[in-house]
């Protein structure tokens, strides 16, 4: 076994309701502007705040690529063209060789939306799905890393991680691997994830979505509010000046419940110190915690035990949940290029939303930006089906 | 009396006290590689923090010997330990609960990944222990003369043969009253680690016709090994913080 | 570098004509023994009763092999990190979910919609065996299997732990199944450790090693999980071997059996 190293972030954007690119959302981070709005989406309401991404029906689109054409695989694109980041893989393909570069990315719904609006134009004879729904290239859970490794010209390993909220915290751990024995020498981590009728009314049906804005360790927290992101990073072996470090990354499983989490955050607890241990970190030394936080009463509860469990009560936090939104399949990417913006700039982004925070909770929220300088900060993602992540980031000095 | 001489085979509590003696430790040993690269930097910082076999050996005294030879050194992180003990014992700054600070005249280290010797030398030296280091293969490496040979996780790298061709060169080279420091996994407690029996059964996939000899021994195994070469051998786990069953033999010529 | 080794402690098997894997075993070694037949999903005594009923067929298949493998290894279960893979996670939920929200009501059953998630099978082992190791749930469409084995091994390597690896999937009802036939249910599970028996390496695409029998080629091509068929060929037999599986577009995976 060869120990774990740390692992060099060459490359890393993101686009979200906050904007496209690192520019627009850290400006966002600075003001305390939300991206989320009491909006619909499609031909759904189902009465909430929504972090919905514009633009995206705009887009040129490739006319090789056109089967790939979906909102999803969109979302994608346009985080391949925000920070030259697709420029950047590029030129890492030509460094190593394009078979040495692999793609993990996370998504929970993919383009399930090209199918369920597919749903509607059924042949009324044989029911029969319409001819221009491409299943392999939108709706399968693959597509997104299938579109990514297509439209860069990649040929190393892929995949795509569903792990529902920790799927594109995991490709990281995926990635460190794959690199430290040597399969690959860079790859694209993060994840991909857009609204959709399933998201919307499920969540909804699930009673998780809160009405109004999400409120993370609110004493009036009512659940959550859905996002869309895409959230991309190049990480590589020996890069030359990188913009971040991964120092560690822990994962678990709670092994308790498919859509409630363990109420003391055992499983969370795991995760973190795992991270911790594989950074040869002690928890004092870590500067602010990017909470998972979706603002429902169960997570928070349990991520506020578990954090005060690993951490003490005065370590500096917050959920950013209340800037993007949830964005589920890609929080955990979302949520790591934030923790990379609060690593370069030494600013941790204030909790959004928050009046009076639950008195139950004793984690230590920011109520304002945080401005000094940071050396490291982590980032939690824990999934419905109880699958967790810790990420533990170093600045690139 | 001072507190060590009270207890003089206790290590010491792990207190915070102890705790803010460790951080200091590593913080020094850590610093030389500040100025090379993030990467060495983080590396060592993240290695130092999580093995636990670095703290346990300064906690337990048993670093003893004036001339080191570490095998498989990597990129020498024990020869900077090994520098900041000196530095913090000469400065007054080595607790008198704790064990004597090692005193070493001596270092080499032994590696055959070019790269890291490279990272050990930019970064280490300069350092008043004057680290040796050089890239060689263990079983084929000439070892000086000394008191101390480390040897952290390498011998199962190389088959039964090669292990013993290694051990009798380090027999060698050690002077009476001489000690080993080796870390091996327990190749009989990984089976138990998660698991409660084999199953043989005709058709899973235990048969192993033609593989080539593993290179795993049980702490049993190693432990006669070291006998037989004139070692007497005592053993501490050495798990904390892994997911193997990691034992390091202290073993010292009689 | 591009390979790693691992050895394999225990085997799981489910599909069409192939009850487990120690019955199953001799007619692969024999194809001419193997009678194809619609695949028979045991009711998996690990899952509460209530699960058992209202548990999709992916997630059932999945837990069958992952027992089976479990047992032959002698292990605890929940002590070992998980690696579960899928080209077509349940898509029975995503059908009916689909359907529903074609409707003008757009009614959506809460539970069908935490089934739905690609992890459900992962998610509901853990919960069974009460495991907190790590688990991961992916997807590489044709190419899962590949994808799954190799994230196991470099797991196993990578931790020095032990690893369960299960692959399933599972058909399509219509009409996603004219966009995406996949002919029967398909699960293989294995326990992977750090080791010499078996090697993987990654390497230019090639022809993938068929199964050399008709019958056993027709559902190696037809349910991407069964791509692992030539490779329990091989370790029913066991003989030493070269095989190639299925990789993505321009890169495959030889796995070498000592």
């Amino acid at each position: 076994m060869r120990p774990p190293g740390p692992l060099a972030i060459t490359q890393h954007t993101l686009v979200s309701a906050l904007g496209q690119g690192r520019d627009a959302t850290f400006d966002a981070m600075q003001a305390g502007r939300t991206g989320l709005a009491p909006r619909g989406f499609e031909t759904a309401d189902i009465g909430a705040w929504l972090g919905v991404v514009d633009g995206i029906d705009t887009l040129d689109w490739r006319a090789d690529l056109a089967a790939f054409d979906c909102r999803n695989n969109r979302l994608a694109e346009l985080a391949l063209r925000a920070d030259g980041f697709g420029d950047a893989v590029r030129r890492a393909a030509q460094r190593w060789g394009a078979h040495r570069v692999g793609v993990f990315l996370g998504t929970s719904t993919a383009g399930i939306l090209q199918t369920e609006l597919a749903y509607r134009r059924r042949d009324a004879t044989t029911g029969a799905l319409p001819a221009d729904l491409h299943y392999g290239e939108t709706h399968n859970t693959y597509s997104v890393s299938r579109y990514v490794r297509a439209a860069l010209g990649l040929g190393g390993p892929a995949h795509v991680v569903s792990t529902a909220c920790s799927s594109s915290a995991k490709v990281y751990a995926t990635a460190e691997r794959m690199i430290r024995l040597g399969l690959v020498d860079a790859a694209v981590v993060g994840g991909v994830d857009s609204l959709c009728l399933t998201t919307l009314y499920g969540f909804k049906a699930l009673e998780l979505t809160a009405t109004e804005i999400c409120r993370p360790w609110d004493a009036q927290r009512a659940g959550l509010s859905l996002g869309e992101a895409a959230a991309l990073a190049l990480v590589e072996r020996g890069s030359p000046a990188p913009m971040g470090w991964l120092l560690g990354a822990g994962e678990s499983s709670d092994g308790h419940h498919m859509s409630s989490p363990h109420p003391e955050g055992a499983g969370a607890a795991l995760a973190m110190r795992a991270a911790l241990a594989q950074a040869g970190l002690q928890p004092q030394q870590v500067d602010y915690l990017n909470l998972h936080g979706t603002g429902t009463p169960g997570n928070d509860a349990a991520e506020d035990r578990a954090v005060g469990a690993v951490f003490g009560p005065s370590l500096p936090c917050s959920s950013t949940k209340g800037f993007t939104g949830h964005t589920l399949g890609a929080a955990g990417g979302v949520e790591a290029s934030i923790a990379l913006l609060a690593l370069q700039h030494g600013l941790a982004p204030a909790g959004l939303n928050l009046q009076t925070q639950d008195p139950a909770l004793h984690a230590h929220i920011l109520r304002e930006p945080l401005r000094k300088t940071l050396s490291v900060v982590a980032s939690n993602s824990f999934g419905f089906g109880g699958s967790n992540a810790c990420l533990v980031f170093g600045a690139a000095r | 009396m001072s507190p060590a001489a009270q207890r003089p085979f206790a290590a010491p509590r792990n207190d915070a006290g102890s705790d803010s003696v460790w951080r200091e430790v590593h913080a020094r040993a850590c610093a030389p590689y500040r100025a090379t690269s993030t990467f060495d930097w983080y590396f060592a910082r993240g290695k130092l923090g999580h093995d636990p076999v670095f703290r346990s050996l300064l906690e337990s005294g048993d670093l003893r010997g004036a001339r080191v030879v570490d095998i498989g050194c990597g990129r020498g992180l024990l020869a900077s330990l090994l520098q900041s003990c000196s530095d913090m014992h000469r400065t007054g700054r080595w607790p008198a609960a704790w064990h004597e600070a090692p005193a070493v005249s001596a270092y080499t280290g032994i590696d055959l990944m070019q790269r890291d010797l490279r990272s050990a030398e930019r970064a280490l030296g300069s350092l008043a222990l004057a680290p040796r280091f050089v890239c060689g293969d263990m079983r084929s490496t000439a070892l000086p003369a000394c008191e101390l040979v480390v040897l952290l996780d390498v011998l199962h790298y190389v088959d039964h043969a090669a292990q013993l061709g290694v051990l009798a060169q380090v027999r060698s080279a050690l002077q009476p009253q001489g000690r080993l420091l080796l870390r091996v996994g327990d190749s009989s407690q990984r089976r138990a680690f998660g698991f409660s029996h084999w199953v043989d059964t005709a058709v899973t996939l235990l048969r192993r016709r033609s593989a080539p000899p593993r290179s795993g021994r049980s702490i049993a195994e190693w432990t006669a090994l070291l006998h037989g070469l004139g070692f007497g051998v005592r053993s501490v786990p050495m798990s904390a913080g892994t997911p193997f069953a990691n034992v390091l033999l202290v073993a010292d010529l009689r | 570098m591009n390979s790693l080794s691992v050895d394999i402690l225990g085997i799981g098997l489910l599909g069409p004509g192939l009850a487990d894997w120690a019955s199953a075993a001799p007619l692969l070694r024999e194809p001419a023994l193997w009678q194809a037949g619609a695949t028979v999903v045991p009711p998996p005594q690990r899952l509460p009763a209530t699960e058992r009923r209202r548990a999709g067929a992916v997630v059932k298949a999945s837990i069958v092999v992952a027992d089976q493998a479990i047992a032959a290894a002698g292990l605890d279960p929940a002590a070992l990190a998980t690696v579960f893979t899928s080209s077509t996670g349940e898509p029975a939920n995503c059908h009916a979910l689909c359907e529903a929200l074609a409707t003008p009501e757009r009614l959506v059953s809460p539970t069908r919609f935490t089934n739905s998630v690609h992890n459900a099978a992962g998610g509901y082992w853990h919960i069974a065996v009460q495991g907190r190791m790590p688990s991961t749930s992916l997807s590489a469409f044709d190419a899962s299997f590949a994808a799954g084995l190799l994230e196991a091994a470099v797991q196993a390597v990578a931790t020095g732990a032990p690893v369960l690896l299960v692959a399933c999937d599972v058909p399509y009802p219509e009409p996603l199944h004219g966009k995406r036939p996949v002919s029967d249910v398909f699960g293989v599970a294995l326990v992977l450790t750090p080791g010499t028996q078996l090697t993987l390496a990654l390497q230019p695409e090639t022809t993938a090693t068929p199964c050399g029998h008709a019958g056993l080629d027709a559902v190696r091509s037809s349910i991407p999980a069964a791509r692992a068929l030539p490779l329990l060929q091989a370790l029913a037999a066991g003989r030493a071997a070269s095989i190639d599986i299925e990789g993505l577009p321009g890169l495959g995976l030889q796995l070498k059996i000592a």
